[in-house]
């Protein structure tokens, strides 16, 4: 009898707390896995009671360094971008263009879309790319000089600088390339980030990927351990 | 605080479990007997000079033999140890072997946390990634030991291994079917550590799980813990050739292993420790694999994760994998 009171303190105790504590956890319980902490990084970031940067005197620097990480994208020539508040380097096209400059052969410009090609200019070059749409050369390429680029915009660009005429139909993608989600960062994940440019993984005139078979395969389990 | 958790405070848990295990109070032992080791090859430096030059080979591989018997965990090695350790293993190579290996035991890299992330959209199931992890990571040829796994899913069966198929040989892509790699999560709570009886398995400082390929005694118990199944254990010797051999390795990777130890994907240690990228994000022809600091908040594996709808296999289990997959 003496224990009826106490547990209907306790329940009313309890009946006031709960609510209280779930407003105070912001509108219910928090459902997040792994204990709730937030994001794994901001677990161990600078400063953070499990970190072992603690250890050290002082913060940790960033971005981290890390020794002679250069190396990896050493003889990588470059060129500096800067897009959608992004500061990185794009491998330049220069070293990969194998009939540059352009004017060697168009010195005259290039021709009319509707003029006859003649046979062999260019026979490794195949143009699926918006063809349905109805896309020309001179639909990126600037007649008189082929190797400046201009797109739907009107602008201007250098090969060097072929995403800003990509970025005309396909924003997205390009969105995603400077901010790291699409694309290839090259050599190293230390150090000044350089990419690829789209043209390193892309063909521009013929921009899908191939069918083809795999580079190598998983056999089948066979008495493994899987 | 955790036992993964590893602390190299004075008085930690880590620290009281190594003054309590018996790696300490055998140390007394252990020197001695390596100080023997010590004598006995020096009386076969002086029996080589003095003639006996068919033995010296014997004698310096009996030397190198009981410095590896009594090599200690690697966890609780002095830098020194570290060291002696790595040259005992560049030695025996260049013994038996042409040419040199190299390998390092360089610890890992303050304020850095590695993190994936893997374009489901962008894969096309090339597998240039299994070829380049192969390559660079000396695992057995003889068995085909892949670490990673490109599951070919058909569209509709969700986003999951379940229905996916890790064996196809077939023009890719296949059409209406996605791709999806899974290897090693480099998860932050481990499961597969815990169980490990002797602790030869652990997380280290920047997030990767490691083995200590010497210390591991192949009882298979990771391997079951890992809900991922990214274990992998060598049945028989493991064989590369020697050309194919990748020479630069590290400890804690892509070292050769032997017979009847575990091993799994460490994110290419011996690459990204040197800040390069892993193996299979820079074979990657797609650009499907994202690699980075977590800890740095312009990294683009944190663009990706800031900006993108991720996921990451079998959340609901608390083991934190560091590996997201993400879509355009």
């Amino acid at each position: 009898m003496r224990r009826a009171p106490r547990s209907a303190l306790l329940r009313a105790g309890l009946c006031l707390l709960l609510p209280a504590w779930l407003l105070a956890a912001g509108c219910g319980p928090d459902l997040e896995i792994g204990g709730g902490h937030g994001p794994v990084w901001e677990r161990h970031g600078p400063g953070h009671a499990d970190d072992h940067a603690d250890d050290h005197a002082g913060p940790v620097p960033q971005p981290v360094h890390v020794p002679a990480a250069e190396r990896w994208t050493e003889g990588v020539e470059t060129v500096p971008v800067e897009l959608d508040g992004e500061d990185f380097l794009v491998a330049a096209r220069g070293p990969h263009l194998t009939q540059a400059p352009c004017t060697r052969c168009h010195g005259e410009g290039l021709p009319a879309a509707t003029a006859p090609v003649p046979e062999k200019a260019h026979w490794d070059v195949r143009r699926p790319h918006g063809a349905a749409a109805g896309l020309t050369s001179a639909s990126c390429h600037r007649r008189d000089d082929p190797a400046v680029l201009v797109g739907p915009s009107g602008r201007e660009v250098g090969l060097d600088h072929a995403y800003r005429l990509c970025a005309d139909c396909h924003f997205q993608q390009v969105e995603d390339w400077a901010g790291g989600a699409h694309g290839k960062q090259v050599g190293a994940w230390a150090g000044e980030r350089v990419v690829e440019s789209c043209a390193a993984c892309h063909d521009p005139h013929d921009p899908g990927f191939p069918h083809r078979l795999p580079a190598t395969f998983a056999p089948p389990p066979e008495g493994n351990d899987e | 605080m955790k036992f993964w958790k590893k602390k190299s405070e004075e008085g930690s848990i880590d620290e009281s479990i190594a003054r309590a295990s018996a790696f300490e109070r055998e140390f007394s032992r252990r020197q001695l007997l390596g100080l023997l080791g010590v004598a006995g090859a020096g009386a076969a430096t002086v029996a080589a000079t003095s003639g006996c030059g068919g033995k010296a080979k014997a004698v310096e591989d009996a030397a190198l033999d009981w410095e590896t018997f009594f090599q200690g965990n690697y966890r609780l090695m002095t830098e020194a140890e570290k060291r002696d350790t790595v040259k005992r293993l560049e030695r025996r190579w260049q013994r038996d072997h042409a040419g040199r290996i190299e390998v390092s035991s360089k610890d890992a890299v303050p304020g850095v946390l590695y993190g994936y992330a893997f374009n489901v959209s962008k894969c096309k199931g090339y597998m240039d990634c299994v070829k380049a992890c192969v390559e660079e990571n000396n695992t057995d040829r003889d068995s085909a030991m892949q670490y990673i796994r490109i599951f070919e899913v058909e569209e509709g069966e969700g986003l999951g291994l379940h229905g996916g198929d890790s064996h196809f040989f077939h023009e890719v892509p296949a059409a209406g079917h996605f791709y999806m790699g899974v290897q090693c999560f480099q998860c932050d709570v481990p499961p597969c550590t815990k169980v490990c009886p002797v602790g030869a398995t652990w997380r280290e400082d920047d997030g990767i799980v490691v083995v200590d390929y010497d210390w591991c005694i192949g009882c298979r118990y990771c391997e079951a813990a890992c809900p991922y199944g990214a274990r992998r254990f060598n049945w028989s010797e493991p064989e590369v050739p020697d050309d194919e051999v990748n020479r630069n390795q590290h400890y804690l990777g892509n070292r050769l292993r032997s017979k009847g130890v575990v091993e799994k994907c460490t994110f290419c240690i011996q690459r990204t420790r040197e800040g390069r990228l892993p193996a299979c994000a820079e074979a990657c022809p797609t650009g499907a694999r994202v690699f980075g600091n977590l800890l740095d908040p312009d990294s683009e594996i944190r663009w990706v994760l800031e900006n993108k709808k991720v996921f990451r296999l079998k959340e609901e289990l608390g083991t934190e994998p560091k590996f997201w997959y993400f879509m355009d």
